[in-house]
């Protein structure tokens, strides 16, 4: 290793490798047998803003459906029952 | 796409690229996992062929694919304690002539930093140009070349060493 031609031989003695012909369709079907998997749904965060409206539109439709089911008057005498029993039990804990 | 002519161009690039780290069978398992891996990329629109050259693109991971082999393939050697033994008892795919020299440069390398390795294993690929190998790696031209002529230089020290002992 004294100059750059040296170092462009080292790097040519690496290049020689080469495969063999039976590893290449060795690849060649692996690659082939992954394309004829079928695409499965990616099930991870959504990547599409259109996705995540969408999900945002069905969260606010099925909380408002819940929500005018179960009424205000009956979540805010809920929170109130909660609220009575928070004290109860702070003022009671040792 | 025609994967097969892109198998056929890209799986020898990238056998050599693993080949300077990795075994002939260890090269040859990543490769194979390298390609599947940008088929999926590819079908699942990750690669846009606009943004980029899909050759840039396989490289970006075979670099991971890479990390990821030799955390799990060095915890395996380190266990073996045989490190020299798993490398040469592999069958060399290369001319007989050009085999020991191979082998000699391939244990030299092993001793230098990841970074100049990894550099070195992509400066293979005639392909790619120091720009493009910046661009895989995420990092500037300067430091590229930095990393280069660092591992000139400590290639050089390491034959000189050995020639002294010779």
């Amino acid at each position: 290793m004294n100059d750059d031609q040296d170092w462009d031989q080292l790097l040519q003695r690496l290049r020689e490798e080469e495969p063999s012909v039976s590893r290449v369709d060795k690849w060649q079907k692996a690659v082939a047998h992954e394309i004829r998997k079928p695409q499965t749904f990616n099930r991870g965060v959504p990547r599409r803003w259109l996705e995540l409206a969408a999900a945002v539109l069905v969260g606010v439709i099925v909380g408002g459906a819940v929500f005018s089911h179960q009424g205000p008057r009956v979540i805010a005498e809920d929170d109130l029952a909660n609220i009575a029993t928070l004290e109860l039990v702070v003022t009671n804990s040792p | 796409m025609d994967w097969n002519e892109i198998v056929a161009d890209l799986g020898p690039r990238l056998f050599r690229y693993f080949r300077a780290r990795f075994s002939v069978e260890e090269a040859d398992d990543l490769t194979q996992e390298t390609l599947v891996r940008l088929v999926r990329k590819a079908r699942a629109g990750a690669f846009d062929p606009e943004r980029g050259r899909l050759d840039l693109y396989a490289f970006g991971i075979a670099h991971f694919v890479t990390r990821e082999a030799q955390r799990t393939m060095i915890r395996a050697r380190e266990v073996a304690q045989e490190p020299q033994i798993l490398d040469q008892a592999q069958p060399s795919e290369t001319t007989d002539e050009a085999r020991p020299g191979a082998e000699e440069i391939r244990a030299a390398i092993r001793f230098l930093p990841a970074d100049q390795v990894e550099i070195l294993a992509l400066m293979l690929d005639q392909e790619l140009t120091l720009k493009a190998i910046g661009q895989i790696l995420s990092m500037p031209l300067g430091t590229v070349k930095s990393h280069v002529f660092r591992a000139k230089e400590n290639l050089r020290q390491h034959f000189l060493r050995r020639d002294k002992n010779l």
